[in-house]
């Protein structure tokens, strides 16, 4: 039986292949407190991937309002319904998940079910999943903006220490997440999905792909798509090209809100605190997976907003969100004890380059590249000059005074 | 490898006698492309000139002759194969519904001028365009690769635009006049003998009709024949059996410009796959509108349960072989 260790969800787990990591994982941390959907990482991906004929659909960057917006449409209530009640269990201060994974929903036995080269084993088929109609591609913008939660009233006033909003909503900024049990290639029946080795970037071979749209069905976050045009299933491919010149992707260099970190992810046996993915997710906590009890062990992590609710969070990002919300409350206040972390969220999204190692001192938090050069540089306090109140040359108050 | 001298009998007469023939066909389909590029430009003092003093008219006949005679001579070598391979004539009968709707005194010519604006000109709202990406699906910024691909063939064989004429890669003159030159370029390789070089042009003129201009001319006839350039205030401003007639000259070109990118297309085996017809009023509520005509706009979240496929657990055999491995591979490609 093919079982691998997800720590994400605390436990073994069936996947259809023996667990093989690779030398180094493409990672990523978006901070949606600082989203504000104006699209221009998708538009940056659609400009540079996804133009051609038959990707008219194909957002590989997408950006959803939640909770009622998605793409496509209803991917995760879809995704969540099939797999039934979905425990977590609390275990020496670990979490472990109790439900089943999309590779567990079926019962399958993988040895039985051994993934081959057979175009007629489809054993993908077990993995849970479904391929979404043409239909829920269509509105890849469907939802936004629209609140979730109690209705406005003429004199609703939320007051700024209340913890959640009694109206909500966030926006969830999407890409592939280069899954480490990833369902894509897990489903393929003719292995043309494959892992790199030496990034952790998924990628699709189109020579192989014989268009089974198995991986578009096993892809529980909608992130393999078909293209009817070249026969083939497309899927995010992280910028590869940029990531190996040790650039961030594009829809991570032109994010306005700069919300987007990339860099390496390590397993929480390997992570190391200097490195700012691993930081942010092993030793801040304070970034989450999305829907970690599908079992994929995705690798884009998500420091959940701080506004909404528990109870909806806790479904998308699992069971350690308000430790996660409290920690970047902390940091935000600037409590001491997270000053460490607060230096890196401010060097989030300052540079085209890929920081793999960051520092932070009395006045500035800096990150440096694979060589160990300085590539970005942000001050801990913002400069902030204060003017007079009332202007006696032109006898006149002013607004406006920092 | 050096290039025997072109004095010394050929090895292989065979060879030569194709050569001649490749170097005759495409001096012809060079001058065809090239008369159609300047048929379709704005008209000119080339094209008047050229126009009444009849070489246009004489030029364009013989060069769709000598086409459809070396088509005769190629199908009968192959007409057991193909018997509908009978393409006899059309090119020069094209050609000849365009001599007969071409301008041939100055007062006509002038008159055509003011056809070609009402068609394809900006400054009397001609709405026929000219360029490949209006026909293409997308926008002009979602398809700068298109412009960049386009480009790039120029580039490789050492073309650019004069420097007088801004126009982008993708107008229908420029890229005519590009497989002009390409079929020039065989005519002086086939005397040359360098059967490299031919291969190289051919590949190239077949790839271009392949990827571009085979893909949108048909489209672009039929923009033509629908009369969209003709506005309503270009027919009222000019004498109607005038406009008529004038559009009867493009609408012809268009024709002979089609029939001669589709022989070519069978000449180079390549099949351009033609771009959808666009809606011409793409309507954002289309499916929205229930039998009454009134919009019926849902947000679609209810109701729309994606499709589901039960997946079925098919009964297998069990295999003995434990632990399959994840494909995994590198920046070359899978292992
Ligand atoms: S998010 Fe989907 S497409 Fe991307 S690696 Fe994971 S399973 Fe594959
Ligand atoms: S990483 Fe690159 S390919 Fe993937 S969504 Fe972002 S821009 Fe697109
Ligand atoms: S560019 Fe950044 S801020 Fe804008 S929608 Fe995308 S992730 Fe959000």
């Amino acid at each position: 039986m093919a079982e691998v260790y997800n720590w994400q969800i605390g436990r073994e787990m069936d996947y259809p292949y023996a667990e093989a990591r690779p030398e180094k994982q493409w990672g990523a941390v978006f901070d949606i407190n600082k989203c504000i959907a104006c699209q221009t990482c998708t538009l940056s991906c659609k400009t540079t991937w996804t133009h051609g004929e038959g990707q008219e659909h194909m957002f590989w960057n997408n950006v959803e309002t939640k909770p009622y917006g998605s793409h496509p449409i209803e991917w995760d209530k879809e995704i969540l319904d099939r797999l039934g009640v979905q425990e977590w269990r609390e275990e020496d201060g670990e979490y472990v998940y109790e439900g089943d994974t999309i590779f567990e929903a079926n019962d399958v036995d993988w040895d039985e079910m051994a993934p081959d080269d057979d175009p007629q084993n489809l054993h993908g088929q077990d993995i849970e999943g479904y391929i979404p109609d043409s239909e829920d591609w269509a509105h890849p913008n469907l939802g936004e903006d629209e609140p979730a939660g109690e209705a406005f009233e003429s004199d609703t006033h939320i007051s700024a220490d209340e913890e959640t909003h009694p109206m909500w909503f966030f926006y969830l900024p999407r890409v592939c997440n280069h899954c480490s049990f990833a369902g894509c290639a897990g489903g393929c029946p003719v292995q043309a999905v494959y892992k790199r080795q030496e990034d952790g970037i998924v990628l699709i071979d189109e020579d192989s792909c014989e268009a089974f749209q198995e991986c578009v069905r096993a892809c529980p976050y909608g992130k393999s798509v078909y293209n009817p045009e070249e026969n083939v299933s497309q899927k995010c491919v992280g910028c590869y090209p940029k990531v190996e010149e040790g650039l961030v992707p594009q829809c991570f260099e032109n994010c306005l809100g700069k919300i987007r970190q990339h860099g390496w992810i390590n397993p929480p046996d390997e992570a190391d605190s200097s490195n700012p993915i691993d930081y942010l997710v092993h030793d801040a906590e304070v970034a989450l997976p999305l829907y970690p009890q599908l079992g994929l062990e995705p690798n884009v992590y998500y420091i959940p907003p701080i506004n909404v609710p528990d109870d909806y969070l806790i479904q998308m990002f699992g069971p350690r969100v308000a430790d996660a919300k409290e920690t970047y409350q902390a940091a935000r206040r600037g409590d001491e004890e997270y000053r460490k972390l607060r230096g890196l969220l401010h060097l989030m999204g300052s540079t085209e380059w890929r920081v793999e190692e960051f520092e932070v001192t009395d006045e500035e938090a800096i990150g440096y590249d694979e060589d160990g050069e300085t590539v970005a540089r942000v001050p801990m306090e913002e400069p902030q000059y204060e003017r007079e109140r009332f202007d006696e040359d032109t006898n006149a108050y002013r607004l406006d005074i920092t | 490898m050096t290039t025997p001298p072109t004095h010394d009998p050929p090895d292989h007469p065979n060879e030569a006698d194709g050569n001649s023939r490749i170097a005759r066909e495409s001096v012809h389909r060079a001058r065809l492309y090239k008369l159609l590029s300047l048929a379709f430009d704005r008209p000119g003092e080339t094209l008047e000139s050229a126009l009444v003093s009849g070489t246009f008219d004489e030029q364009l006949l013989e060069s769709a002759a000598v086409l459809d005679g070396a088509v005769t001579t190629v199908s009968d070598e192959r007409d057991k194969s193909d018997p509908t391979a009978d393409a006899h004539g059309d090119l020069h009968d094209a050609a000849k519904t365009v001599v007969d709707a071409s301008p041939a005194t100055e007062a006509e010519v002038d008159e055509h001028y003011s056809t070609w604006t009402s068609l394809f000109g900006f400054e009397t709202g001609g709405d026929i365009p000219q360029y490949e990406i209006e026909f293409s699906p997308g926008t002009l910024v979602t398809s700068t690769d298109t412009l960049s691909d386009i480009a790039g063939f120029y580039d490789a064989f050492g073309l650019s635009l004069a420097d007088d004429r801004r126009e982008r890669v993708d107008h229908l003159c420029i890229e005519l006049e590009f497989v002009s030159q390409l079929a020039l370029q065989t005519a002086a390789l086939a005397k040359k003998g360098d059967e490299t070089g031919i291969e190289i042009v051919t590949d190239a003129q077949g790839s271009f009709i392949e990827d571009h201009l085979g893909r949108w001319l048909p489209r672009y006839r039929e923009a033509i024949e629908d009369g969209e350039g003709v506005g309503e205030d270009a027919i009222d401003a000019t004498d109607e059996t005038a406009v008529d007639g004038e559009t009867a000259f493009y609408d012809a070109l268009a024709v002979l410009a089609c029939r001669l990118v589709e022989r070519d297309a069978d000449r180079f085996a390549v099949e351009p796959d033609v771009f959808a017809e666009t809606p011409a009023e793409p309507s954002p509520l289309e499916g929205l509108t229930n039998s009454e005509g009134d919009v019926d706009f849902r947000c679609g979240t209810c109701g729309s349960g994606a499709g589901p496929s039960s997946a079925s657990a098919t009964e297998r055999e069990p295999e003995s072989e434990p632990e399959p491995q994840l494909p995994m591979g590198n920046r070359d490609g899978p292992y």
